[in-house]
């Protein structure tokens, strides 16, 4: 990666410093029917080289999150009621809009789970890779498009050279979403957020994908930050995770930790309620009940309706995330929000 | 089979769920209405198309002046108390023509709308449902018929007849005016004739006929409702059209276009001949398609 | 259609299974033209798929994307006119029966969908949803009881039966599934087609209908066709597993030796894709990379389809097709160079050290 770009971000950082760091983020929407609340309280950070799943269910606010993070909430009807998202020391939320533009693309870069309607139809792949260059970097035509072509070989397209001038609709999925890495990666950014990057693609597809996104991160160092739904994938890329329920980040830690002791009974339901093609279990345990309408959500805990921990105090009080040290974790990142986690932790 | 497996799952408490019932939801069609309600232009166009309605039906309701009943004396009056839109050449007045005008206009609206309207459910569903051959043939006709323009097509046809009567206008409008709202059918169906629900009825054995009518035109008919309403306002201005430019109605007959066409050489001295009854019949049109895009905005959930 | 109706006797011999999809194809015409449609070409998007399902049963289907799976079922329902082939559904052939008689036949077999959200008609209440397949075949249940039998099925599917005049928007994405599985146990039938019933499903609902169509199957004896390309689902619901590839079946048998003594090369790296959620990764089969994607199923690779993202393909692979056979493992497999068994018995061993014995 550009070695200078990266240092400019983190300058005046120690070396451990989180490349982006969310803080007790608020996103709500004002629609006719009242106030849809998606994110109401999520904190995180991500540093450099690292993985972290952001892990939720549709509605959860997972995907809003990084909406917000990008810049890309339309407000009205969306506002971002409290929070900081910092980066590279500043906050990108009190910043103006030409330096957010800055940010965004060069430095903190998305791509999407659908491929195809995320590129245009009408203009070849090469055009549209190589318009990042020749808008961002002042590059040539003729320049601009040898690098594109770079940037496909680098996503492992293969005939990158003659396929530079094809259209979008004439690659498989998997190859477009290829496509949407290298455009994401052509200005080397020093974050990448993917949401849901390979849900629409099958099975061997998505691991193609996956492992592509590994060697990348690898290669550039940059943060990866994955939204998802598929505990599966997060278990196989992430090194830590969090995980939302209703907006909120109900619990945190490494994936180990999370996966072999959850602190948040939301998080143990998942995993009791998922079958795996690698063990045959004979009955699952769901999780009852459905997930609330964001214009309703129950008061106190959000989960407590569905609950097999539930006490009189998840009514009143929303939990706030605790920290859960030795001798449980020896991870400083690891929270749970939620009054029982001792008991979810206990439980097996 | 009727006990419930005592191993499902337990439902949500029934405390959260009952509370949900509240107006917020409904159908599609009750939602549309909760908002068209709201909406004070709604209520001015209803209340305008409603006035032109009963003065068709009972024109004595808003005036007792006979609108054939000239008198020489008091022709060419400007509007006054007693003759509120002016009086014309025969000294008729101009209110009491305007009032019993509205029939013809109505009359041929309805008819032509729901006519063309009926044509086009019937061969446009099953076009876009049986597809195939059947599509092939009503949709090369349709687009064949479709590159005729309407007020061309409708002078030259208006020709051929020696007695036009509002029967001929009607015949003329509906034979040029059903090629749009077929081709708005048929893309509803096919658009509908795929989803899930369709094979789940297929599936289960129902009829072409049965998987048309509740399954499909409920779901594609919200197009052509919000076009229709339309079409209203155009086929009262097509019939003027035709009627001002000659090929229309005659006289004895009293219509909007007629009373304009009288009118027409008389605009630069007696303006109010023409802007009145203009008026009358620009509001006419002007509520018709504004309802219509009231309807659209209130069908349409991608609006709100 | 009561004389024609052979549902309640059974019909035939005792051997006879349920469903026998006997070489069934299923061809789309690719045409081009407005006026006049010309053909320039055939998708194969099922090509020669045989199978059999006993009652009370439930085999998988599974496959990626564009295998042919939801076409072969649809050809079944008889929502696809086969190419050629035979569906034996009873006894009986459902390919070139007429309407009529197809009718009586949907009593018997019914269907899920993969969208809980398409697959109800967003202007009928739940109520005229779930007793429309009466006024179909209107012997079932008589008018005066549509109303307290739909209720009945409502809360048979874990619904509150209070809620039968709702709109289906009105319900969340499980529950609409269940409202969709209500309407296909309306009419008592023998086989329910589930094509990728909750793919669409969020995580923690999926568990809850998985349950609900198991439950049924106990109580009801139903036998299932389950069309999904998530493998873990499959494993956990299906008695047997058919795995097809580009319009063909690859591997067929019992879900112990399918996920167990997996034998074609595709199978075991779908299963070595599969990402497994847990901190152990122990358990995870040796991870085999497949190059490239999938063929067009318009130009399909002559021989073994599989051929070309294949690691063990030789000569013999292009010129010839590989049977649906038993290599000598218990389950049907077509290839030419099949897995050794004791290969997978080795590292079966260390799999079962990993984890909680797996059942069967």
């Amino acid at each position: 990666m550009d070695a200078s770009s990266a240092e400019a971000a983190t300058d005046n950082e120690s070396a451990n410093e989180p490349l982006l760091a969310v803080d007790d983020l608020h996103v709500e929407f004002r629609i006719e029917d009242g106030v849809v609340k998606a994110v109401n309280g999520l904190s995180y950070s991500v540093g450099r080289g690292e993985t972290l799943a952001i892990l939720g269910e549709s509605g959860s606010g997972k995907s809003v999150s990084a909406q917000a993070v990008m810049g890309l909430i339309d407000s009205p009807p969306g506002f971002i009621t409290n929070g900081s998202i910092m980066f590279g020391g500043q906050d990108l939320l009190t910043m103006d809009a030409a330096q957010r533009r800055a940010v965004r693309g060069e430095k903190i870069a998305m791509i999407f789970q659908d491929a195809l309607s995320s590129l245009n139809p009408v203009f070849s792949v090469g055009w549209q890779i190589s318009e990042m260059y020749r808008t961002h970097r002042g590059m040539s035509r003729r320049a601009a498009k040898a690098e594109a072509i770079k940037a496909m070989e680098r996503v492992k397209i293969p005939d990158a050279a003659r396929r530079v001038g094809a259209h979008p609709h004439e690659f498989s999925g998997g190859m477009r979403q290829r496509i949407m890495i290298a455009m994401a990666l052509s200005l080397d950014p020093d974050v990448l957020i993917a949401d849901e990057p390979t849900t629409a693609l099958d099975v061997t597809v998505q691991a193609q994908v996956m492992d592509l996104l590994k060697e990348l991160q690898e290669d550039t160092g940059m943060g990866l930050i994955l939204i998802t739904h598929d505990l599966g994938v997060v278990a196989d890329v992430a090194d830590r995770l969090v995980v939302m329920y209703a907006g909120r980040g109900v619990e945190q830690g490494t994936m180990h930790d999370v996966f072999s002791r959850p602190a948040h009974p939301y998080t143990e339901g998942l995993m009791h309620s998922i079958p795996r093609s690698d063990v045959h279990v004979d009955r699952l345990q769901p999780i009852h009940g459905n997930p609330p309408d964001l214009l309703r959500i129950p008061s106190g805990c959000a989960f407590r309706t569905r609950c097999p921990y539930v006490v009189e105090r998840c009514r009143d009080e929303i939990p706030e995330p605790v920290q859960i040290g030795a001798p449980v974790s020896a991870d400083a990142t690891r929270s749970s929000s939620c009054f029982q986690w001792e008991e979810v932790v206990g439980h097996d | 089979m009727t006990d419930a497996p005592t191993t499902l799952q337990p439902l949500e408490p029934a405390a959260d769920d009952e509370d949900e019932d509240q107006l917020r939801y409904g159908s599609l069609s009750a939602d549309a209405w909760r908002q068209l309600r709201r909406r004070p232009l709604f209520w001015l166009c209803v209340s305008i198309i409603f006035l032109l309605i009963v003065a068709a039906i009972v024109p004595g309701l808003f005036t007792s002046i006979d609108p054939q009943l000239g008198d020489q004396r008091n022709n060419l009056q400007s509007p006054s108390a007693e003759h509120w839109f002016g009086t014309d050449l025969q000294g008729r007045d101009q209110y009491a023509r305007v009032v019993h005008g509205a029939r013809v206009s109505i009359v041929v609206a309805f008819v032509v709308t729901l006519s063309t309207a009926s044509i086009a459910i019937v061969l446009g569903s099953v076009a876009g449902y049986f597809g195939g051959l059947v599509d092939a043939v009503i949709s090369r006709i349709t687009d064949v018929w479709f590159a005729i323009p309407t007020v061309l097509g409708g002078i030259v046809m208006l020709q051929l007849f020696e007695q036009r009567t509002i029967g001929t206008l009607c015949l003329v409008l509906i034979v040029f005016g059903w090629t749009t709202k077929l081709r708005l059918v048929r893309s509803a169906v096919v658009a509908v004739r795929n989803a899930d629900y369709i094979d789940a009825a297929r599936a289960l054995g129902a009829s072409h006929r049965r998987i048309i009518t509740r399954h499909i035109l409920p779901n594609a008919l919200t197009p052509l409702v919000v076009y229709t309403a339309i079409t209203f306002g155009v086929v009262i201005a097509a019939e003027a059209a035709l009627t001002f430019i000659g090929v229309g109605l005659r006289k004895p007959a009293v219509s909007w276009g007629l009373i304009i066409s009288d009118s027409r050489g008389r605009i630069q001295t007696h303006s109010y001949l023409l802007l009145f009854p203009g008026m009358i019949l620009s509001m006419a049109v002007f509520s018709f398609i504004l309802l219509g895009d009231l309807l659209r905005d209130a069908f349409d959930p991608r609006q709100r | 259609m009561t004389d024609t109706h052979a549902g309640t006797g059974g019909g035939s011999g005792v051997d006879e299974p349920l469903l026998r999809v006997d070489d069934l194809v299923k061809h789309f015409p690719i045409s081009r033209g407005v006026v006049f449609k010309r053909s320039i070409g055939t998708v194969k998007a099922c090509d020669g798929v045989s199978f059999e399902l006993q009652r009370g049963e439930t085999l998988g289907l599974v496959g990626e994307s564009g295998c042919g799976k939801s076409t072969t079922a649809r050809t079944i329902l008889g929502l696809e006119r086969a190419t050629s082939g035979g569906v034996w559904f009873q006894g009986r052939n459902l390919v070139g029966l007429g309407s009529a008689d197809m009718r009586a036949v949907r009593r018997d077999m019914q269907v899920i969908f993969q969208d809980p959200y398409a697959s109800l008609n967003p202007r009928m209440t739940v109520a005229k949803i779930v007793s429309e397949p009466w006024q179909i075949h209107d012997d079932i249940v008589p008018p005066d009881r549509h109303r307290q039998r739909a209720q009945e099925l409502l809360e048979m599917v874990g619904l509150n039966p209070n809620h039968i005049n709702r709109y289906p928007h009105q319900f969340s994405g499980g529950q609409r599934q269940r409202i969709g599985i209500a309407r296909a146990l309306a009419v008592e039938p023998k086989l329910i087609i589930a094509d990728e019933p909750v793919s669409a499903l969020d995580v923690s609902v999926q568990a809850q209908v998985v349950n609900l169509l198991r439950d049924l199957q106990a109580e009801l004896g139903l036998a299932y066709l389950f069309i999904a390309h998530d493998l873990s689902v499959v494993r956990h619901i299906c008695d047997r597993v058919a795995v097809m590839y580009l319009g063909k079946i690859v591997e067929l048998g019992d879900e112990s030796g399918v996920y167990q003594r997996t034998g074609h090369p595709y199978t075991k790296a779908l299963l070595s894709a599969v990402p497994v959620p847990s901190a152990d990764q122990s358990t995870r089969p040796e991870r085999i990379r497949l190059e490239g994607d999938v063929p067009s199923p318009a130009d399909p690779p002559s021989g073994c389809r599989f051929r070309t993202r294949c690691w063990k393909a030789t000569d013999l692979c292009a010129e010839q097709e590989p049977p649906l056979t038993d290599p000598n493992v218990g389950h049907l497999i077509a290839c030419h160079h099949p897995e050794p068994p004791f290969d997978f018995s080795k590292e079966n061993s260390s799999t079962e050290q990993a984890t909680p014995s797996p059942s069967s």
